[in-house]
């Protein structure tokens, strides 16, 4: 479904991302792990087509999408929850979900409804502008988002940034449904305890480099990730 | 009294003229981050397009409201397109000296086609105007005046409507508050800049097609409309479309009261001070709009 | 003279010593065996471009006539024009003219600024020079023996026809408007009209305006709060245009409203947007005007299209015309000095050239004929009575 090889990054001159393969099937869920600065946003973005590519290829559904605008790649069913969630502050919940659902798309997006059961809290609150939504709230609010767009793929950018405990457990519970509901799911996680209760295999980064791949609860696994975060 | 009646209404329909100008400007702002200062060119060639329907061709008058817009919409797209997307790839600055210049060719390139000190255009409607009596006086209104204020505040209105509750506002709100957020939801940065320049664009035609019979047609209604427009945008906060429409009416208002009460000379002067007033004790505009980004 | 002594003196030399039977000729400048170079100036860009390009028209068809019909005593007119909008465009568009181009004479159809800002340096060359437009005192007074006045009368004589217009529709007007734009020429004509208005004892009520203003909400309020009876403009047609549609609007219904001889133009009348207006009179200093259904005025707006082909909105204007007639009366000074062309020649022949006029060398008359004397270098004094109907100015009597 998604594959990914060979897939560069740059900022100018810096390199931040030197050729990274990874593939992904549909209710599949891999994490992207790794310390800060190991490029996994930057790897994520640039396969939402926000950032430009310096090499590679990125195969969506048996189509190149690689260096293809972000609003492109999203109508093909693969959508971003990103870092820093990119919300519409003077927006209602209802209506940010609508600017999501009303965008130009060859397929139909999925009903809010949909959201507003996985979150009841925003059913509550869909009349309330984004910007006074508290932090769980807003990161719901932006895999909502990314969910109405009835999405074959989610790439999630640290979904866990700055929440308590509490509500990042029951994010990691409704990542699962989205999961299980047959939607693969590639989460970017600095917080080990989180990417393995939710994805089953992983790629660990250090420095713009894959140093290991395979599943979550490989023993080797656990080396190379203890490795590319203490060093 | 009828006096003072008749100095409001003269400057609410220079006010809705300007409004609609400035709802142009602001739209484009609010959706590209793009301060189009070649809208005054833009307003100017949809008088000219009116002069060139009407009494060129001799086309009945409505046919201006409905063709200007569509083509001085599409010119607008047509310039995003194909001049100011290329100059985006530098900044943001240069895309704001890029319309500087195009405004400036606009003007000129008028200018260089007809020689001629001033292009007339006929009323819409004309007929005998209304008196209004009031004390043992009576204000007299003319039908091209309620026409034209009331025609363009209807559209600057229906402007608002639009960009605040359609799917294409939505688009362009989005876009405006946050690109990556709105690209994220499957908006086509491109289709919605050249959305929002067709939607200016057509504004400043209509705003044109009103501007026409009372101000003729000539490049230096280009420099005094994008003066006002852009005092109005500034007064409303420049990135509410309301604001803008607030704004324009005001400014007519208060120049007009300054020309009538001052001076025709404090009519130019009046609306920086206005500028200033307004700055100084709401430096965000009357109708700020939240400016954070990042949620 | 001294220079027309020195000449014969050199004749006479030449003849004595007996070289050939033709005295060895000192041509004056821009005259050759088969050519007469005549420089002309105005603004063909700018608020003033309707006078300065409709009056280059005017005259180059006005030449290629002459030229068409065997020139003057066998040699061809050649024009050269300068575009000068500005006072220091103007003084240099003459200089360049007079200096390099070596023309023989020298035609100002630039309105009053031009006019103004060239005066000094033609009365200090002495070139022959034929004002068109410019109404300007500056241009003459102090008088000039080379500098001759055309269709555009002075002030005073068109100011007491602005005001005879006003009492001719309104005999009895009291409280007459003054609508006076700020620059040069609405200028030297309010100084003109106020003792003639002073005279009749009335004390009119003045309001200014800028030049190229759109806006006359504060003027024309002022007018109606005073209620009064007459507003003469003294500005372009367009000012006069928008202060006159605004009226109503600001409160100043039915007045009377008369318009100077720069707002006498037919592009006025998509501005006010009525094709009959019953109280919009001005003058003209023309027979006829150029759209006007009268038999000299059809035959050359003929050959004008002829020439320029579909006109644009308002053109031919007066300036046209004016343009037009004047290149005939110079054309006509110059015949009238002979075959030897000199420049005190000219001002002679000039000088004492009576009821001169386009047909006398095959012309259309749109000008009234010219007069002039030693001591009057005014061609022109007749005015007509002006209005709008069928949405074009024509003259109606004097």
């Amino acid at each position: 479904m998604l594959e990914i090889s060979g897939l560069k990054v740059s900022y100018g001159a810096v390199q931040a991302v030197h050729g990274i393969d990874l593939t992904l099937a549909p209710g599949e869920s891999l994490a992207l792990l790794g310390a800060n600065g190991a490029g996994k946003t930057s790897s994520v973005e640039a396969i939402a087509g926000l950032l430009p590519t310096a090499g590679g290829r990125v195969v969506f559904d048996g189509a190149d999408i690689t260096g293809k605008p972000a609003s492109h790649i999203v109508r093909r069913g693969l959508a971003l929850v990103p870092q820093w969630r990119e919300l519409f502050p003077a927006f209602t919940v209802e209506e940010t979900l609508l600017a999501a659902s009303s965008a130009p798309r060859g397929r139909p997006p999925l009903p809010l409804d949909h959201v507003y059961d996985l979150f009841p809290i925003l059913g509550q609150r869909r009349l309330q502008l984004a910007g006074s939504l508290s932090g769980g709230e807003q990161q719901m609010l932006a895999i909502g988002r990314a969910l109405v767009t009835n999405p074959k793929i989610m790439l999630l950018d640290e979904p866990s940034a700055g929440l308590a405990v509490g509500i990042v457990r029951s994010l990691v519970g409704i990542v699962q449904r989205i999961c299980q509901a047959g939607v693969g799911i590639l989460l970017v996680e600095q917080n080990l305890e989180i990417a393995e209760a939710v994805a089953t295999r992983c790629v660990v980064l250090s420095t713009g480099r894959a140093v290991w791949t395979g599943r979550m609860d490989d023993a080797a696994g656990r080396a190379a990730i203890q490795e590319a975060y203490f060093g | 009294m009828a006096e003072f009646v008749m100095v409001i209404l003269g400057g609410l329909k220079f006010g809705a003229v300007y409004a609609l100008a400035a709802i142009g400007i602001v739209v484009i702002h609010k959706a590209t981050r793009t301060v189009n200062f070649a809208h005054g060119g833009l307003v100017m060639l949809g008088a000219f397009a009116t002069y060139v329907l009407v009494v060129d061709w001799k086309w009945p008058y409505w046919t201006a409201y409905l063709v200007v817009p569509l083509l001085i919409g599409a010119l607008a797209a047509g310039l995003e397109l194909s001049i100011l997307r290329p100059l985006r790839r530098a900044d943001l600055f240069t895309v704001v000296l890029g319309t500087i210049f195009l405004g400036t060719a606009l003007s000129e390139a008028f200018r260089l086609a007809y020689n001629t000190e001033l292009l007339a255009v006929p009323a819409a409607i004309s007929g005998a105007p209304i008196f209004i009596d009031i004390g043992e006086d009576a204000a007299i209104v003319t039908l091209e005046q309620i026409w034209v204020t009331g025609g363009a505040l209807a559209v600057g209105l229906a402007g608002l409507f639009l960009f605040r509750y359609s799917t294409l506002g939505r688009s362009m709100r989005a876009m405006a508050s946050n690109i990556r957020g709105a690209q994220l939801c499957g908006y086509s940065v491109e289709r919605v800049y050249a959305t929002a320049w067709f939607t200016g664009g057509a504004l400043a035609g209509l705003a044109g097609v009103f501007a026409a019979p009372s101000r003729g047609v000539s490049p230096e209604l280009a420099v005094s409309i994008i003066a006002s427009a852009f005092v109005a945008a500034v007064i409303g906060g420049f990135d509410s479309l309301a604001g803008a429409l607030i704004g324009g009416l005001l400014l007519g208002v208060v120049e007009t009261l300054s020309a009538a009460y001052v001076s025709s000379a404090a009519k130019s002067a009046i609306s920086f001070v206005l500028l200033f007033l307004v700055l100084l004790w709401r430096p965000e505009g009357l109708f700020p709009e939240a400016k954070r980004r990042h949620v | 003279m001294h220079q027309f002594g020195r000449l014969c003196g050199a004749a006479l030399l030449a003849g004595a010593l007996g070289f050939g039977a033709a005295p060895a000729e000192a041509q004056a400048p821009g005259v050759t065996k088969d050519e007469i170079t005549i420089g002309a100036l105005g603004a063909l860009t700018g608020a003033t471009s309707f006078m300065g390009g409709p009056g280059r028209d005017g005259l180059q068809l006005g030449i290629e006539q002459i030229n068409a019909a065997g020139g003057i005593n066998g040699r061809k007119i050649k024009l050269v024009y300068e575009h000068a909008f500005t006072p220091a465009e103007s003084v240099a568009a003459a200089k360049k003219l007079v200096e390099s181009d070596k023309v023989f004479a020298l035609i100002l159809s630039s309105g009053s600024t031009g006019a103004a800002a060239a005066a000094n340096y033609v009365r200090e060359t002495g070139v022959p020079t034929y004002n068109l437009f410019g109404a300007t005192p500056i241009i003459r007074t102090p008088f000039a023996k080379n500098v001759f006045h055309g269709a555009m009368p002075d002030a005073p004589t068109s100011a007491q026809a602005l005001v005879d217009r006003v009492y001719q529709a309104k005999p009895d007007a009291k409280k007459i408007g003054l609508l006076v734009g700020t620059y040069s020429f609405p200028q030297s004509n309010k100084a003109a009209i106020l003792p003639i208005l002073e005279a009749r004892g009335v004390k009119p009520v003045i309001e200014e305006f800028d030049q190229d203003s759109r806006d006359f909400t504060s003027q024309l309020i002022s007018m109606a709060r005073q209620r009064v009876d007459a507003v003469i403009v003294l500005g372009s047609f367009s000012e006069a245009g928008f202060a006159y549609k605004q009226a109503p609007e600001k409160g100043l219904a039915n007045a009377v409203w008369v318009l100077d001889g720069s707002a006498v133009n037919d592009a006025i009348v998509p501005i006010i947007g009525e094709r009959d207006p019953k109280n919009v009179w001005g003058y003209s200093n023309m027979p006829a005007f150029p759209a006007q259904d009268h038999p000299e005025a059809v035959k050359f707006r003929q050959a004008w299209i002829a020439k320029y082909g579909t006109p644009p909105q308002g053109r031919p204007n007066s300036y046209d015309m004016v343009g037009y007639g004047g290149a005939f009366i110079l054309a006509k000074a110059i015949e009238a000095a002979g075959e030897n062309l000199t420049w005190d020649g000219l001002i002679g022949a000039w000088s004492t050239m009576k009821g001169a006029k386009p047909s006398d060398l095959g012309g259309a008359d749109v000008i009234f004929p010219e007069t002039f004397s030693e001591t009057d270098h005014q061609g022109n004094r007749a005015l007509g009575r002006a209005t709008i109907k069928g949405g074009l100015w024509q003259t109606v009597g004097q």
